[in-house]
């Protein structure tokens, strides 16, 4: 792969915005998306290891985790769409290079996600299948690997051809996985995956500390498991990270900012442990969505630097300002994040006792002024596209 | 342009197809579930019939594990299986429609989250707000359908985009409105066969059961009746005239598509009426998941006949199946790739059109042949043809040994001057290459005939 030929591979028709809006997002949405799917498998492996155990705590928080596991990984799998789609933007060679090499995988990667998300729900509903729940465990890891190895691919023009080609005779079943460092996936997913679950635990002794149903010594012993899992977190991180700088980091000159990373996000995290208290909870998930974005910047810095070697900038990635679709999106834009900050809302209100418990009558008119806006969206949609027709009649 | 992936086993292309169809069975399911849900929780609430909560949880249920789990996560799953059999025809599409899917993400979000709030709140809030939350997810649904629906027509009918670039023509295209309007009407098909399935989940004499039966049989015959009737009268004469030809052409639309889109019609309409008239029949679910069953092959028939009348393009009119552009795109300066294809040649020019001695200059010897034919090969013919032994099961797709083999054609010569012709007819472009690669390819050819037919080498 030349440099030349690099470049030539990017979609002619190049970006609809300028690409450092598209890298913006990309590096955004991808630290929602990681956010949730590491919560997603941290709070699985803590349901499966508790339901192991004896005592009622475990068994008690098992039901939790599950359930969490449940809904962040519905959460993660559509926050994921969109980090898909710019990445697609400003990185076409790299992923679609990487998605024809794997080409099995990258087609399984949906089904096996599709399935690990039904036996969960399975788990879920019947509680104790603790078999089911390996399943799902492993079909989520498939996935993750998969993503993992498509990202990791595209770091290495240089190899495509012969990957693709070992000894000039192209291999096109797309059946083995490349680019892969498995320090890398270990601290991205498990040490990861072992801090989300502590902010996620940290949040559920906060949010239900006035619930009198349920028992303080139980949200006591979540806050003490949500410390142990930070703890881990921090050293899964530091280990695997420091790995991860004198592999990968080391052959693409770049072992000294992803070890400095490694390390302060394992110090952090370390020292912040005993003192994470449910009070704190949201200063905890604060600084836990700092440091997510820390390493998102990290990898996309990795990314920026293997492929610049190569002569591709994304940020030189041709665009024009596509204001037609740029229109479309913030509309919908306007109409859809109201809406789901009310059924935030609702959630919200409806955990506040055993019985649920009704929205405030401002938030109730939130609500009211949000299906009017979503109909105020379906008016907008049909009416462009009227005004479309109309637009084209004369040409 | 990538590597190729052909499949394993199974032709990329129909791997594409099982999953899209899959994806689009579940996912109309769920759009217009959202809607009926809707009026039957207005009607608990207006008519004070609170057995039908019992109803609307167990749809939710379902719609929550099945819909959306498989349903929602099968249309990304299309996604990510073009990206590995056709990247640069979802490159095209990306980079026009990235805010349009990203607007759709929008109400993605609102659908798996909703749907969530929508069902561990039954009887949590009070019902009002559980019912707003009903018609939010209605909307956020219909909301995707409404996106996707342009997305998905401009591949067939680019329209004015091809003059001026805008995506916006692209995506208000030629057959945005009839597509739009019949698909939301066909959809309360599929969600009437849905709500049979649901209600016969319900103890046998809850009274919900008389209440939604007759509702969805009738609901469901009004949303066939409508969309079969916009498909024919508005989306096929809507069609660009090349599809309309296709269309037509046996070799292109077999036969047993039609005959597969009316028999999934004629069962959800006989299924459908029987909801009407024998409630108790309706419920049983053999029946139900027989029409159902026969519901996926008419869909299948229907979504692979619109895909194939596009034929030879990915985006007709702008890039081939194959990925090669095929005309110049003044609007944003794209050149026509294959006049410089045929003029320097495939090899030389794509940097993953490789074979043993390819890169090297200077005369043909320093190449293996059949290599460099079977890179070319695969290159143009592989995202419509088997042309391997990879992806033949049950003799693959669209099998190019068998198409020859067929013909008489066995050898490389009468294959080469077959070659020249192809681009005549009107579901195939030109072969693109210079007239040594199309030697070569024409020997992979030969040699793929007599791996598939050995007996075809040896009885000349
Ligand atoms: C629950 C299953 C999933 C798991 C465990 C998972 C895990 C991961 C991990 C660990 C990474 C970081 C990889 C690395 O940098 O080495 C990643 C990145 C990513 N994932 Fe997921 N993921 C899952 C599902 C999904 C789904 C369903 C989508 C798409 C709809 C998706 C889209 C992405 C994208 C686009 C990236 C970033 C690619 C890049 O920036 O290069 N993921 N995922």
């Amino acid at each position: 792969m030349t440099p030349e030929a690099l470049l030539a591979m990017r979609d002619p028709l190049g970006a609809p915005v300028h690409p450092l809006i598209a890298q913006i997002l990309l590096v955004v949405t991808y630290v929602l998306h990681i956010f949730f799917v590491t919560t997603a498998i941290g709070s699985l492996i803590a349901g499966l290891y508790g339901l192991n155990r004896k005592e009622e705590n475990w068994q008690r928080l098992a039901k939790v985790t599950i359930r969490l596991s449940v809904q962040a990984t519905g959460l993660g799998i559509t926050m994921g769409i969109a980090p898909l789609l710019f990445v697609q933007v400003i990185y076409d060679p790299a992923w679609y290079t990487a998605t024809t090499l794997m080409g099995l995988w990258t087609t399984l990667f949906i089904p096996a996600v599709a399935l690990g998300y039904l036996f969960l729900y399975i788990l879920y509903l019947r509680g104790n299948l603790a078999g089911v729940g390996y399943v799902a465990l492993a079909l989520l890891l498939l996935a993750g690997f998969t993503m993992h190895s498509l990202a990791g691919a595209g770091l290495y023009p240089s190899r495509w051809v012969e990957w693709y080609a070992p000894g000039g005779i192209p291999d096109t079943t797309g059946v083995r996985f490349f680019g892969y460092n498995l320090p890398r996936f270990t601290a991205l997913l498990f040490g990861q995956a072992a801090l989300s679950l502590g902010v996620m635990l940290l949040l559920f002794a906060w949010y239900f500390r006035r619930r009198e149903d349920v028992p303080q010594g139980f949200l006591a012993f979540i806050q003490g498991q949500a410390q142990g899992a930070l703890r881990l977190g921090a050293l899964l991180f530091g280990a695997f990270g420091l790995a991860w700088a004198f592999t990968q980091g080391r052959e693409l000159g770049l072992a000294l900012p992803v070890a400095l990373v490694a390390l302060v996000v394992a110090g952090l995290f370390y020292l912040h442990a005993p003192r994470a208290k449910a009070e704190g909870a949201l200063n905890t998930l604060a600084l836990y969505l700092g440091v997510l974005l820390l390493v998102g910047l990290l990898r996309e810095g990795m990314r920026m630097t293997a492929l610049g070697r190569m002569g591709y900038s994304p940020l030189a990635y041709p665009f024009v300002w596509e204001w037609g679709s740029l229109l479309f999106f913030v509309a919908t834009g306007l109409a859809a994040v109201p809406v789901t900050v009310y059924l935030a809302q609702v959630l919200y209100a409806s955990g506040r006792s055993k019985e649920g418990g009704d929205p405030s009558p401002g938030v109730e008119r939130f609500g009211d002024l949000g299906v009017r806006l979503l109909v105020g969206w379906v008016v907008f949609y049909l009416g462009l596209g009227l005004f479309v027709v109309v637009r084209n009649l004369g040409v | 342009m990538y590597p190729v992936w052909e499949g394993v086993i199974l032709h990329s292309a129909f791997i594409v197809a099982l999953v899209a169809v899959a994806h689009v069975l579940f996912s109309h399911v769920t759009v217009a579930a959202t809607w009926f849900n809707w009026w039957v929780e207005r009607k608990a609430l207006a008519e004070g019939k609170p057995y039908l909560y019992d109803y609307l949880k167990a749809s939710a249920l379902r719609l929550l594990m099945f819909a959306y789990t498989l349903g929602a996560m099968f249309g990304v799953g299309i996604w990510f299986s073009v990206t590995a059999s056709n990247p640069r025809g979802i490159s095209t599409l990306i980079h026009n429609f990235v805010f349009y899917w990203a607007a759709e993400w929008f109400w993605f979000i609102i659908d798996v989250f909703g749907i969530a709030v929508y069902y561990y709140t039954f009887g949590r809030v009070n019902p009002k707000t559980h019912a707003r939350i009903g018609l939010i997810l209605a909307l956020a649904a219909t909301g995707t359908l409404a996106i996707i629906v342009g997305i998905l027509g401009f591949k067939l009918s680019p329209g004015h985009w091809l003059q001026t670039g805008h995506s916006l023509d692209g995506f208000y295209n030629p057959t945005f409105w009839p597509m739009l309007f019949a698909r939301f009407a066909l959809m309360f098909a599929l969600t009437a066969l849905y709500a049979l399935l649901v209600a016969s989940s319900l103890p046998k004499n809850h009274p919900a059961r008389a209440e939604v039966v007759p509702l969805a049989g009738k609901v469901g015959l009004v949303g066939l009746a409508v969309g079969v009737a916009l498909v024919l009268f508005w989306y096929v004469p809507s069609l660009p005239e090349h599809a309309r030809t296709l269309l037509g052409l046996p070799q292109v639309v077999q036969k047993v598509f039609y005959i597969k889109m009316a028999l999934g019609v004629a069962a959800v309409a006989l299924t459908l009426l029987l909801a009407l008239l024998a409630p108790q029949l309706a419920v049983q679910r053999g029946v139900v998941y027989l029409a159902f069953l026969l519901a996926f092959l008419g869909l299948f028939g229907a979504e692979r006949t619109r895909e194939a009348i596009r034929k030879p393009d990915i985006i007709l009119g702008y890039m081939a199946s194959n990925q090669i552009i095929q005309v110049d795109f003044a609007p944003r300066g794209v050149k026509a790739e294959v006049s410089r294809l045929n003029q320097e040649g495939v090899l030389k020019s794509l940097p993953f059109a490789v074979a043993p001695g390819a890169k090297v200059a200077g005369p043909a010897g320093a190449r293996d042949p059949v290599e460099a034919g079977r890179t070319l090969v695969v290159l143009q013919c592989s995202s419509c043809h088997t042309v391997s032994k990879n992806t033949a099961l049950l003799g693959g797709m669209r099998n190019l040994a068998a198409m020859f083999h067929r013909r008489g054609m066995t050898e490389a010569p009468q294959i080469r001057a077959y070659l020249e012709t192809i681009g005549g007819f009107p579901y195939m472009h030109p072969v693109v290459g210079t007239a040594e690669e199309r030697d070569y390819m024409a020997q992979y050819l030969e040699r793929l005939v007599k791996e598939f037919f050995p007996q075809a080498s040896a009885g000349r």
